[in-house]
């Protein structure tokens, strides 16, 4: 079993991930931990906490974080996701409050109790960034930070040179890559071209009338009219529930490269750019950058546990 | 009786500001927070205690904050201060406990719990800044910093547009300048000239022969040394001390410039520049103000009296 603390500004994919992780026999939550960045605090935390209800598999703890990036303004208001990250729809349904202790503090509490934790980042690192600084020996306990975070490999996603999660805070993404621990990347390509759910997949997700599927299908539908508008296509992507599923199942990722990461927190045109370094010392290749994923058995896998078939 | 709590990078002329604040009956230290900067924060803890146990007054807490600066590398300044910031005299640890508490927290509670608490900061603002950052509401209610930082004309041998303590960590400054909170900078430009120690004046203090006296001048003795070895003559410029003096005496800033200022994060040529810009002409609000003078004679009679 692998411990796993979950860190999101909790969108509609982020839901999907809380809520796969909490029902994957593999993967034990340790806390959702929530942050400012596709949507405010107040909705990361809304939203976590209806992937958590909705999971309905045991919970986890919720806890608020930082409501901005450390040194950039917060990002601008609504996303393509909607106000509420959610594609606009009112869902409802029960779902733990977020704890009075921060977030940055729990996590700092958590790690300094367990070891062998890895950390689910999902959002703008500026969580971990000042767990990190606030208590520099956690380090040792993080088994490793897979985050769905950054580009660079072929085109970029949210700026012409950056991904979201590492533009909205460059600084706490640069000083996590440069903290020493053994960083996973699921980059913005590969989330897009390999965690795909086809046609028939999704419908038979938004059929099973699961809840959690309804919160991840539903939630997500901005999707469409976005990526048709953008790349013209509808596609329907998960890459955070994916990075979730290939913690369990690593021999699903079937490309990565090995490079040092760093993020541009001062660039004009290059702001949030993550720059991967294949020429540093091997001493410094502390990130692995997941280059391909098997989408079939990743597709099967999401639509089998959202759906309902595959709940602890 | 104004309460504040001091946060610290402690190497030598911190050490004066803290036996200077202890030793001033009209203040009540709440609690002293450090910082790495001038030394590493292990050292810098130390160095507060020392000092704490030199003042030969009442003892405040003290809480270990940041190792590092937020975003950037750690820079030090122990080519100036002495290996362990404090000339490497050997003072030996006074044995004053450490609270469990981490310096960001300490802070925003002892901010959240009493009325109209100020800081006065001596070193790197990245302690004040994780505060902020990790708790906005309680922060709010700051009554004012005062901070040893930047320098406005002076022509800094050192690195050409900043200053050590905004230099060490350009983030957290703008962090706090951001932050709503009103931030009085004591540049290094008051601290020079007519506010700088010569050898009689060190002399001077020496002969009074206390322990306070003693150790200001003895734990600066590498600063003294490093001023003597590159500009060819002895004096003691004393930073950290005149903001405390600021602060404590009020009236002795004797010139005080309004003004949005900001801390240049991004430039190659001026990384951690305050730019002060005094005129807001885009009607920015005013979130400091800059000391441009002080008067020097009573700055150095409160150093004097302190010792006696």
């Amino acid at each position: 079993m692998q411990k796993l603390i979950i860190d999101a500004d909790t969108a509609s994919g982020d839901a999907s991930a809380i809520a796969f992780s909490l029902r994957t026999p593999q993967l034990q939550v340790l806390a959702v931990t929530a942050v400012a960045g596709a949507v405010p605090l107040a909705c990361a935390c809304r939203n976590s906490a209806l992937a958590i209800g909705r999971a309905g598999a045991g919970g986890a703890p919720l806890y608020a974080g930082c409501d901005r990036p450390l040194v950039r303004p917060a990002a601008a208001q609504p996303g393509p996701w909607g106000a509420d990250g959610l594609s606009g729809n009112a869902f409802a349904g029960p779902g733990p409050a977020a704890g009075p202790e921060h977030a940055v503090n729990a996590l700092i509490r958590i790690l300094r109790a367990e070891r062998e934790v890895t950390i689910l980042a999902l959002g703008p690192m500026t969580n971990l960034a000042l767990a990190l600084r606030k208590a520099p020996d956690i380090a040792g306990n993080i088994s490793c930070i897979a985050a769905v975070a950054g580009c660079g490999l072929s085109r970029a996603s949210h700026t012409a040179a950056a991904e979201f999660n590492v533009f909205t805070d460059p600084h706490a993404a640069d000083a996590v890559f440069r903290s020493g621990v053994p960083l996973l990347l699921f980059p913005a390509e590969t989330g897009l071209a390999d965690a795909r759910l086809e046609e028939a997949e999704l419908a038979a997700l938004r059929a099973s009338g699961d809840p959690a599927a309804e919160l991840c299908v539903q939630g997500g539908a901005w999707q469409a009219e976005y990526h048709r508008a953008r790349y013209g296509e509808a596609f329907f992507a998960l890459p955070e529930a994916a990075a979730a599923a290939c913690l369990a199942h690593p021999e699903w990722i079937l490309g990565s490269l090995r490079c040092k990461v760093r993020a541009d927190v001062s660039g004009a045109a290059t702001l949030g750019q993550t720059v991967l370094d294949g020429k540093a010392p091997e001493e410094e290749k502390t990130a692995r950058v997941v280059t391909a994923l098997d989408r079939r058995a990743l597709a099967a896998c999401l639509c089998k546990t959202l759906g309902g078939e595959g709940a602890k | 009786m104004r309460k504040l709590i001091i946060d610290t990078d402690t190497a030598s002329d911190d050490a004066i500001a803290l036996v200077l604040a202890l030793r001033c009956p009209d203040v009540k230290v709440e609690a002293v927070t450090t910082v790495a900067g001038n030394v590493p924060v292990e050292a810098a803890t130390r160095n507060a205690m020392v000092s704490i146990a030199m003042a030969d007054s009442y003892r405040p807490p003290v809480y270990r904050g940041c190792g590092q600066p937020l975003w950037r590398r750690q820079i030090t300044a122990q080519q100036v201060h002495g290996q362990d910031g404090l000339g490497d005299r050997g003072y030996p640890d006074p044995g004053i406990p450490l609270e469990r508490e981490h310096a960001a927290d300490a802070i925003a509670r002892l901010v959240q719990e009493n009325e109209g608490i100020d800081i006065v900061t001596l070193g790197p603002l990245t302690n004040l800044a994780m505060a902020v950052r990790l708790y906005p509401q309680a922060m709010s209610k700051v009554r004012s910093i005062t901070a040893m930082g930047g320098q406005y004309r002076q022509l800094n041998p050192h690195w050409p547009c900043s200053e050590f303590n905004i230099l060490v960590d350009p983030e957290a400054a703008q962090i706090l300048l951001g932050a709503g909170i009103h931030i009085t900078f004591v540049p290094l430009d008051v601290c020079f000239g007519a506010a700088a120690f010569d050898r009689q004046e060190l002399d001077a203090l020496y002969a009074l022969g206390t322990p306070q006296a003693r150790f200001f001048v003895d734990c600066n003795r590498t600063l003294i040394d490093y001023t003597l070895a590159k500009y060819g003559y002895e004096e003691l410029i004393m930073p950290d001390p005149t903001a405390m003096a600021c602060y404590l005496e009020p009236g002795l800033a004797l010139e005080k410039k309004p003004a949005f200022t900001r801390c240049e994060l991004q430039s190659v040529l001026a990384p951690g520049e305050l730019v002060y810009d005094f005129e807001r002409r885009g009607g920015e609000p005013e979130n400091s103000a800059l000391v441009t003078k002080i008067d020097a004679e009573r700055f150095k009679k409160m150093i004097f009296d302190c010792c006696r």
